[in-house]
């Protein structure tokens, strides 16, 4: 690791931070040459540059907010996104360009063409493409250091989900389905992981960061059965909403990965951007 | 004794007149509880709905202290 460090500083050009701190930036074809070179994949490739103080020049307008050690943990995190639709398509564009280094990704469906209004994968080219394999072609085009491992199978228990999911640091609920969430949060207790929720209707969405402990969804649906969907029936899902809460769930990620900010635990952001009106109700 | 009621999304269309995002106030008799709040608003039984009281949820049945704000909204679960 030390040789591939020293390799890549050699390739690196040296610059200057804001506080007049010295360290280097490596373009991605220079860090694709040495990984090659050395056998190494891009990933452990770029975390080898990090750990020498060599930025990988994708990641320098990161580095202001998730610092050296933030992009580290982000490039060595796996984060299990349930759902590949409206939301998931836009939180794991967003983890992928973050650099979150592992993405384990389920959803059972096809595009269909009622997805081309909103769904970030959606194409008139692609309709009929399984939701997984067009995140996975998404994300080599985006980010080649992420790895992804898809499963395309209709999840609705609990312990399906723990075995899909086992390895993830955190769990994010991109799902469509109100029982599914709750069997989600289960699956998240019996992993001891915290769970990422969101979920939208209309110009309405709604965030919030659940840890093993606490209530969550239970807190806000009870114990008891519930409804299959909400409001979304009558109101639908238009383009915008699902970009707006997939920005809060993908920055609760981040926030989750590298240990930086104040989450929205036991906290829901209720936004209606109808009226553009965000309150934070205490869950 | 008097209460607030915020109403979300969906559920403002029974109070059309308030302000957006506007805290409607109430004047209800003490023991009041939350459905019948619910009932004064004439927001029928089968819309679903989330209560809370105060930022934290609670059934129909809790009963309302003055000052209270009861929040009313929708369960939203698109993706």
């Amino acid at each position: 690791m030390q040789e591939i460090g020293e390799r890549l500083r050699a390739l690196a050009v040296e610059t200057t931070d804001a506080h007049g701190e010295q360290f280097w930036v490596i373009s991605s074809a220079r860090i694709r040459e040495a990984a090659e070179q050395v056998g190494l994949s891009r990933r452990e490739a770029e975390i080898a540059a990090l750990r020498g103080h060599v930025l990988p020049g994708r990641y320098v307008r990161n580095l202001g907010t998730v610092g050296w050690e933030g992009q580290i943990a982000l490039l060595q995190s796996t984060v299990g996104i349930i759902g590949a639709g409206g939301l998931g398509g836009w939180i794991i564009e967003g983890l992928a360009r973050m650099g979150v280094g592992r993405l384990i990704i389920i959803d059972n469906d096809v595009f269909e063409e009622n997805n081309l209004n909103r769904q970030a994968f959606c194409r008139e080219g692609n309709l009929g493409q399984p939701k997984v394999e067009a995140a996975r072609q998404r994300v080599a085009e985006v980010n080649v250091a992420v790895e992804v491992v898809t499963h395309q199978v209709r999840v609705d228990k609990p312990q399906e989900m723990v075995e899909l999911l086992r390895g993830a640091g955190v769990l994010v609920d991109a799902l469509d389905a109100l029982p599914t969430r709750l069997a989600l949060q289960q699956a998240a207790r019996e992993l001891s992981v915290p769970l990422v929720h969101g979920a939208i209707a209309g110009y309405v969405g709604q965030v919030m960061t659940i840890f093993p402990d606490d209530p969550g969804l239970l807190g806000l649906y009870g114990e008891g059965p519930v409804p299959e969907h909400g409001i979304e029936v009558q109101w639908g899902n238009p383009a915008a909403t699902p970009m707006m809460v997939a920005a809060w769930q993908i920055q609760e990620v981040i926030k989750l990965l590298t240990g930086r900010g104040e989450l929205l635990r036991r906290r829901m952001l209720f936004m209606d951007s109808e009226i553009g009106a965000i309150d934070i109700l205490q869950v | 004794m008097r209460i607030h009621v915020k109403l979300y999304a969906t559920l403002r269309r029974y109070q059309p007149d308030l302000p957006r995002g506007a805290a409607l106030l109430l004047a209800v008799p003490p023991g009041t509880t939350v459905n019948q709040v619910l009932q004064q608003l004439a927001i029928p039984d089968n819309v679903p709905l989330v209560t809370m009281v105060n930022s934290s949820v609670c059934r129909l049945d809790c009963v309302l202290a003055e000052g209270d704000t009861l929040n009313l909204f929708p369960p939203v679960a698109g993706g």
